[in-house]
């Protein structure tokens, strides 16, 4: 054992202080509390909204048996709850407005 | 890090005069591929972090940040190329969430605190030498561990499209048959031994395909899933597809990677030109996949279709009655990858070519927005040999519904489609040889025939073809160049340029009386120029008063500095006794505008395009909002010489101010157009006053009139004019700042209707509180 390990094996820090990484002696960043008003919060962030129609491809049996597919555009029902409720947004927004 | 500022001792928009550093320099370097660990306090930030992106870069290479911490944490991360990240408002308030999002050319702000963003040539804001600066926020209350890395990557990995395959039902989508053990002889390739493997196996196939054709630094997540869908023994739906969302860059709700403002994009193509997840660009859990695909479980039934089913061979089938998994899936995703027209195609729904809007019973209601596939659409006069753009604002819903219904009549545009090889129109004399769009006439009169119009090419052959084909195709074929003008291009993108608005007069031609004294203050080459905005405007019994807001300049928008009470827009009273304005913290608002491509904004659509310059005004008043368009009144280039427009102010004696806008005019003094500013009551309440000098002349004195008109979000009337005092002004030279020192002088008297107080001034020294000719 090496006179350096078996100094460090009565330093337990030292090995602890050795074993740390690098990172550790980085220099901290400055940093500040967040402003506004009460606690932060994501107040503004792009729109999701969901499609108005989807895509679709449809199979069609003519009167001779043939089949044709067509590629199609379909409502996409599901969405319309969100529509409506961002329609309810705004018309409270818009009620807001003349208060 | 600097004092907060207080507004108390501001004069009016004084703010705009002080040079009040508000950005910590950033101090870290990263390395690349290093990490670099800090512990960030709980709802703190910091914007120490930048990384040097050395010259030279290699043909390819990108920039990926990526952030990781501890338990729940709620971090995110920003990305801004040159000039760093403000800290601090002008007014010295901490930065908030939104002031990162302003300044952001990139964000990724999921609900985690994972985070990575990747940032290409390609990108809106592309990779290019230069200091890239890092903002990392902890928006959760706890002090959290956070890892930082930026690596700059010569050969990056591609994210490729990741499949999830529920293995239960979950509301309507099946996984079940995913896992179907039904034995199967393997087919075409596809060694699935099960039908649920063959699924699989397809599915998988058909994604790979595809990915081989597109790129993306973030993965797209397709949730493949099978319900009962339409079906019949004469026709039923195969299978459907679209993405989960859509999204877009408007003035209130920023995503400046998007090329096209105020255009929808489906997510999967935003998430790629944000070059982070979904989750990254909008928020929320990552749970979301970018687009759906639905198979319908009844396929194969005897009694549907007559017993016909799926071939889920990966070699296309050159003949054969059963249809072809793979050129489906292909097809469908494609849609969901955003080859997909949004303005309305059902009567029933709204007017035929109406634009989205995401609103009301079907989307339609209200003004909608463009979407990018439908910008890449046209609209051809083949009589005249002409086309016009299908979502112009002068393009009416009629003109596209008839389109939709034109034969030929609807094309695509984009250029990279019109020169590509796979266009087969390519050989045709302009303008016929744009890609033609599927625009069918059924019935008489004619109707859009079923929904299928405008996300359908007329190209045999082509995988976005309007009908099935066989065998089906592997390949995107012309949709790919199309493709690339929704979002999905990997040519190097040129460095943006945003709009630099001009010192003037701004009004919303559908808000006359109201209007924006916007002025240059300073230049800041750092965090953006400075601007002094006064909204004269009416209250809700139509008596004038003004609002102002001093902010900067971000990337051509003008974002009003938030004050420590969280307001970006304030309304101050006049301190006789300070002979200064203070802060009446009773009503607080905010101001951002957007000069960039305002004219493809809704509010812009129905204002002239013979405006020099647009911009769209989003404003908060208390809980009161609108969104104007706006153009100014009085072009820098039609000031006299000197040019001393303006906004003057008294120096020490504060409070009250002059706004000026000088027309030359040929041969005779100029035309001299003026706001005043002042305390129209006892208590200081701020009002705001006109006066024209016809013939301006030093100490020429004019009438002062007093506006009465309409609340911001009341129906116009029509404004009246009371003579209320006089004005007498001595400009002669355009001096800035400091105190005045007297060869700029201002008299007047003014006594607001009904308020028995007058408020005067007699050669009173003035000086400019913003810099002269606009700073030109």
């Amino acid at each position: 054992m090496s006179p350096f390990l078996r100094a460090a094996r009565h330093l337990p820090g030292l090995i602890t202080w050795l074993a740390m990484p690098v990172a550790a002696f980085a220099v901290q960043p400055e940093q500040l509390p967040l402003g506004g008003a009460g606690a932060p919060a994501k107040t503004i962030a792009p729109l999701a909204v969901p499609p108005p129609q989807l895509a679709g491809t449809i199979a069609v049996i003519d009167a001779d048996g043939q089949v044709a597919l067509q590629c199609r555009e379909v409502p996409n029902l599901e969405a319309r709850a969100t529509f409506l409720e961002r329609a309810e947004r705004r018309r409270l927004q818009e009620q807001e407005n003349v208060q | 890090m600097t004092a907060p500022y207080p507004i108390r001792r501001l004069g009016w928009a004084l703010a705009a005069l002080v040079s009040m550093p508000a950005a910590a320099a950033p101090s870290i370097p990263l390395s690349s591929g290093t990490p670099a660990t800090f512990a960030l306090q709980g709802n703190s930030f910091t914007t120490s972090y930048y990384l040097d992106v050395p010259a030279n870069l290699a043909q390819g290479t990108q920039l990926r940040l990526q952030l990781s911490g501890t338990g729940t944490a709620d971090a995110d991360v920003f990305v801004r190329y040159g000039t760093p990240f403000a800290d601090r408002s002008l007014h010295g308030a901490n930065a908030d969430f939104d002031l990162f999002r302003r300044y952001a050319h990139y964000a990724a702000i999921s609900g985690t605190s994972t985070e990575s963003l990747v940032v290409r040539a390609s990108s809106r804001q592309p990779l290019r030498p230069g200091r890239w600066h890092i903002a990392v926020v902890n928006l959760s209350p706890p002090s959290t561990q956070l890892s930082l890395t930026a690596t700059l990557q010569s050969a990056p990995a591609d994210g490729g499209i990741q499949l999830e395959f529920p293995t239960a039902t979950s509301g309507t989508c099946s996984g079940a048959p995913w896992n179907d053990s039904t034995p199967a002889t393997p087919t075409g390739g596809n060694p699935g031994t099960t039908l649920g493997q063959q699924r699989r196996n397809a599915m998988q196939r058909a994604a790979e395909l595809l990915a081989a054709q597109i790129k993306t630094p973030a993965p797209i997540r397709i949730r493949a899933c099978w319900r009962d869908l339409e079906a019949s023994a004469t026709r039923a739906v195969l299978a459907q597809a679209g993405p989960t969302n859509l999204t877009l860059h408007e003035v209130d709700e920023p995503a400046p990677w998007l090329p096209n403002r105020y255009s929808w994009y489906a997510i999967a193509a935003a998430s790629r030109l944000a070059g982070t997840s979904a989750c990254g660009v909008v928020g929320g859990a990552c749970t979301q996949p970018d687009i759906v695909a639905t198979f319908n479980s009844r396929i194969g039934a005897s009694d549907v279709l007559g017993g016909r089913t799926f071939d889920y061979g990966y070699t296309p089938a050159g003949t054969g009655t059963n249809f072809d998994f793979i050129s489906i899936t292909m097809h469908e995703i494609a849609h969901g990858l955003g080859f997909l027209g949004l303005v309305n195609i059902e009567a029933a729904d709204g007017p035929l070519g109406a634009r989205f809007s995401g609103e009301g019973a079907t989307g339609y209601s209200g003004t909608g927005y463009n979407d990018v596939y439908g910008e890449n659409a046209a609209i051809l006069n083949a009589n005249a040999g002409t086309w016009k753009p299908f979502l112009d604002a002068g393009t009416s819903d009629a003109e596209r519904a008839a389109a939709l219904v034109s034969g030929n009549g609807l094309r695509w545009w984009g250029p990279a489609a019109v020169g590509s090889p796979l266009n087969n129109l390519a050989a045709q004399p302009p303008p016929f040889n744009l890609p033609m769009l599927y625009a069918p006439c059924s019935g008489s009169p004619c109707a859009p025939q079923g929904g299928s119009t405008l996300s359908h090419l007329v190209q045999a052959g082509d995988l976005m073809n309007a009908s099935y084909q066989v065998p089906g195709p592997r390949t995107l074929g012309l949709a790919k160049p199309m493709l690339d003008a929704v979002g999905w291009s990997d040519a190097n993108a040129p460095a943006p340029v945003f709009t630099q608005p001009m010192s003037s007069w701004w009004f919303d031609r559908n808000h006359s009386g109201h209007g924006l004294d916007l002025q240059l203050a300073r230049r800041d080459a750092n965090l953006g120029d400075v601007y002094n905005v006064i909204f004269y405007t009416f209250d809700a019994t139509g008596r004038p008063e003004i609002y102002t807001s001093t902010g900067n300049l971000v990337d051509g928008v003008f974002v009003g500095g938030r004050d420590q009470n969280g307001n970006g827009m304030q309304r101050v009273r006049y301190d006789a006794a300070t002979r200064t304005s203070v802060l009446d913290g009773s009503v607080g608002g905010d101001l951002i505008i957007d000069f960039n491509a305002a004219a493809s904004a809704p509010a812009c659509r129905s204002v002239a395009h013979a405006a020099p310059q647009l911009g769209v005004m989003s404003w908060r008043v208390g809980t009161s909002r609108g969104q104007w368009c706006i153009e100014p009144l009085v072009t820098p280039d039609s000031h006299p010489t000197p040019d001393l427009s303006g906004q003057w102010y008294g120096g020490n004696d504060s409070g009250w101010g002059i706004g000026t806008q000088m027309v030359r005019r040929g041969g005779a003094a100029p035309f001299s157009t003026n706001l005043i500013y002042y305390p129209a009551d006892a208590s200081g309440t701020l009002r705001w006053a006109a006066a024209d000098f016809e013939s301006y002349a030093a100490g020429a004195t004019t009438s002062v009139y007093s506006v009465t008109g309409y609340c911001r979000t009341c129906t116009p009337v029509t404004t009246t004019f009371t003579a209320i005092g006089s004005l007498s002004l001595t400009l002669t030279e355009p001096t800035v700042g400091g105190q005045p020192t007297g060869v700029n002088r201002a008299s007047f008297s003014l006594t607001f209707p009904g308020s028995g107080y007058t408020f005067s001034r007699t050669n009173a020294p003035v000086t400019l509180l913003t810099l002269p000719a606009g700073g030109q």
